[in-house]
């Protein structure tokens, strides 16, 4: 994967300005020699800058991907490295010829024609002695002595910092003009993808937190603050700035990086689009990255070829819910393909002659482009669907409000209670005349809270209290609500209890049968819960001994719409039978 | 009358038993109450009843099945209930009278009128209730061709040919029918759009014919409403 990042970040390079191998270089073109053929010996004695001695005892080294058996470049240790440049033509004087280096080992000199001219931080005989140089830069050569002809360059090197295996270097020579536009040109994308990444991920993370709490766009957010630091890391390598040995230790991570980042891609993608099953491509996606991640490690085999399968497995399962119209598959459809069309550019733009014009950043530019506004435009359909929902939720909500309402002052209920004041009069005058009272007492209270969102808990349960006087009047029966815990401070969107409470009475008990409420609440960690517990037997003996369960009516949808319009995704409702008690278990998560 | 009384909040039904029996006095052979639909259903099994007042809503639950066991029995229906909207359906399955609440006593009173045949009937009624083995089914009034008299019920004869009957007495039927059913005999009531014509076949003997081809008897004395109601 090294190689790879390498090798695509070089690549450009090469392919914007023609270069050669081998190793004459002429000097009336702009061409960039790429020096891949090499002599080398082992040891270190400095006069082989002047007299290299015989040939016998140089061996040919040519620098390649994968580096042959027994590749001594990475050995530990020291050694030398020989080659004869032959410059031809007629000099360019305006600007002067250099050698710029990707990875060469811990610390080298360098000598043209046996004379030193640049060395990349101190050879030594050990690692104490040595002092790694940077990992990347640009070497002056010698103005008067770079003239026409054949040129010997030794490079004396010491590698104790980094000794392992599969390191690979590159040395070019070309104009400093040439080498110089190409490696800024570079510099520059990375800035460039480093604000689109930020402002991808800033976007995305604004939304997350923005109060909508819609969890794969956190994903998103990492995946984007992940390539916002690899290109940062990539900015710095390309300012030349870092060292052989921080270089060493921060590649892995970087690398790295590269690979969760597009796990959290997936995996956004995976939750935002509800594909199916996606626990379990989840799981898999987790095992296939962590063995990206540690097989060059573990096994010295890499696991890269996973990434491009992967992203065509995805590709399909996209296509999938494409075809489903699943909402904000067909943008997200769209930035992957790109995504994918990006990777696989340097393939496929030789086989599409029509894009030979396009400048390869530019493509590369467009495709991300059009990547982070698909996948962002995906995450914005969905959140309009959300809205959308809520809208219907609340409306829903509104509605069986006003059922609600009308069902408690509608006629049913004022005729009904109108007959028990009817059956009073005359036989019994002041349990009328009570009766009365607490109507008028439900009826105000009701009139007040109705329309707020939640309302304190003590002012529902005074509402649940007057309704179980003008119940047990009309039922014959005494009722009786009981709190534990303590419920100051605690709030509940209005007639929930009482509606729970009602249901209990409808269904719960027999008419004349006395019974008892039993209201508890509780903060368990960042919950709080209500438990509303009924004694009677109606329901008890109802679903005792069978499988029959309860069809959810009217007031148990008033309940939901109620606790989804105000905790919006953060409730549970629960319901049943425990120990002979009938009970219904409200909890609502914090925040 | 043996009267059941359906309700499940007990000072409305004690009220309602209080009413039945200063405006029933003598008549009433005994009231039970049952609170709640299923006491009801278990005293229905147990006990013959002449007249049932029914709150149609109890503790939640429908009292349309009720209803129609009720009427799927020698036995008639007052529904007694706030759900005034529910009355065009409770008449169309035949109840003798709807009393929405909160009542009056000469409302009750009219609704008892009712069922001893002294108000006038209903006409709403679309359905009759019977009983095939366990369970109570409706039958839609209007695909009945005539109604017959048999030593203990009724028998409905449809007019795809096939015969139910019903534990019901024709009298009680009479009271409830829409209009549109004529009885033209002691033993027969007819539905008149089913009616092919009728004649008067000498020595006082009518005779009626339905579309059918099937001959059904009139009474003499029943034969100058039949005509007047076929010229009309």
């Amino acid at each position: 994967m090294k190689f790879l990042i390498l090798f695509l970040s070089v690549l450009p390079l090469l392919g914007a300005t023609d270069y050669t191998t081998g190793r004459n270089i002429n000097l009336s073109g702009k061409k960039i020699l790429l020096m891949d053929q090499w002599q080398i010996r082992m040891g270190d004695q400095l006069e082989w800058a002047v007299n290299p001695g015989e040939d016998s005892s140089w061996k040919p080294v040519i620098f390649k991907w994968p580096p042959p058996e027994g590749d001594q470049t990475s050995a530990q240790g020291n050694f030398w490295l020989q080659t004869t440049i032959t410059l031809q033509g007629k000099k360019d004087e305006t600007y002067p010829l250099m050698l710029f280096f990707i990875q060469l080992p811990s610390a080298f000199e360098i000598f043209w024609d046996g004379i030193p001219f640049a060395r990349n931080g101190r050879v030594g005989k050990d690692r104490r002695e040595e002092t790694p140089g940077k990992i990347r830069g640009f070497i002056l050569l010698p103005i008067h002595k770079t003239t026409s002809g054949p040129h010997r360059l030794s490079i004396r090197v010491s590698n104790f910092h980094i000794h392992k295996k599969n390191h690979d270097f590159e040395l070019l020579c070309g104009y400093s003009s040439v080498l110089n536009e190409l490696t800024s040109q570079r510099k520059e994308e990375n800035l460039l993808y480093m604000g689109l990444f930020l402002t991808a991920a800033l976007f995305s993370l604004f939304l997350f937190l923005g109060g909508w709490r819609y969890f794969p766009a956190i994903f998103f957010s990492a995946f984007t603050f992940f390539h916002f630091f690899i290109n940062f890391w990539y900015y710095l390598l390309r300012s030349n700035a870092l060292k052989v040995s921080l270089y060493y230790w921060l590649n892995p991570v970087f690398t790295s990086a590269g690979t969760i980042s597009f796990l959290l891609l997936n995996i956004f993608l995976l939750w935002h689009l509800e594909i199916p099953r996606r626990k379990v491509f989840s799981g898999i996606l987790c095992v296939s990255s962590l063995l990206h991640v540690v097989s060059p490690f573990l096994f010295r085999w890499e696991f890269w070829h996973s990434d491009l399968i992967v992203a065509f497995v995805m590709l399909a399962l996209i296509f999938q819910q494409f075809r489903r119209k699943k909402t904000g598959s067909a943008t997200a459809l769209l930035g992957y393909s790109f995504f994918l069309f990006d990777w696989l550019a340097y393939l496929l733009l030789p086989l599409l002659p029509v894009l030979a014009f396009l400048d390869e950043p530019f493509i590369s530019l467009l495709a991300y482009s059009i990547f982070l506004v698909g996948l962002m435009g995906s995450v914005t359909l969905k959140m309009r669907e959300q809205f959308r929902t809520l809208d219907a939720l609340r409306f829903r909500s509104q509605r069986l409000e006003a059922e609600l309402l009308k069902k408690y002052i509608q006629p049913h209920f004022i005729m009904n209670t109108l007959q028990s004041i009817k059956s009073f009069l005359g036989r019994d005058s002041a349990k009328a005349e009570k009766l009365i009272e607490t109507l008028a007492g439900e009826f105000r209270l009701i009139n007040r809270i109705s329309g707020e969102m939640e309302i304190p808990l003590e002012e529902e349960l005074r509402l649940c209290r007057l309704h179980l006087e003008l119940m047990g009047y009309r039922r014959d029966a005494n009722y009786q609500l009981l709190t534990d815990g303590d419920c100051l401070g605690f709030s509940i969107p209005p007639m929930v209890l009482h509606t729970l409470i009602e249901n209990g009475l409808t269904h719960a008990f027999k008419p004349k049968e006395n019974g008892n409420f039993r209201f508890h609440c509780q903060r368990k960690g960042h919950k709080t819960v209500y438990r509303l517990e009924n004694d009677g037997s109606n329901l008890a003996e109802m679903l005792k001994g069978s499988s029959a369960h309860i069809e959810e009516g009217m007031g148990m949808k008033y309940v939901r719409a109620r606790l989804a319009e105000a905790y919006a995704g953060k409730w549970r409702l629960d319901y049943g039978l425990a120990r002979g008690i009938w009970f219904v278990q409200i909890e609502k998560e914090d925040g | 009358m043996r009267i059941l009384i359906v309700e499940d909040e007990p000072p409305i039904a004690d009220y309602i038993e209080r009413c039945t029996r200063s405006l029933l006095k003598e008549k009433i052979r005994r009231i039970d109450v049952a609170y709640t639909l299923e006491d009801a259903r278990r005293h229905l099994r147990k006990q013959a009843v002449d007249l049932c007042l029914l709150d149609l809503n109890l503790s939640g639950s429908d009292g349309y099945d009720l209803l129609k066991q009720v009427l799927a029995l020698p036995s008639q229906s007052i529904i007694i209930s706030a759900y005034a909207e529910k009355a065009i359906t409770a008449f169309e399955y035949g109840v003798i009278d709807f009393v929405p609440k909160p009542f009056t006593l000469k409302r009750l009173q009219k609704a008892f009128d009712r069922y001893l045949g002294k108000g006038p009937g209903s006409s709403q009624m679309k359905f009759l209730a019977y009983r095939l083995g366990s369970e109570n089914r409706l039958l839609a009034v209007e695909t009945v061709a005539f109604f017959k008299a048999t030593r203990v019920f009724v028998e409905a004869y449809l007019q795809d040919g096939r015969k139910i009957l019903l534990e019901k007495h024709l009298n009680q039927l009479e009271r409830i029918l829409p209009e549109g059913f004529l009885r033209i005999h002691r033993s027969y009531i007819v539905n008149i759009s089913h009616v092919g014509s009728y004649r008067h076949c000498g020595a006082s003997r009518y005779r009626l014919q339905l579309k059918d081809g099937t001959f059904l008897p009139i009474s003499r004395y029943r034969y100058p409403a039949l005509h007047h109601l076929l010229k009309k």
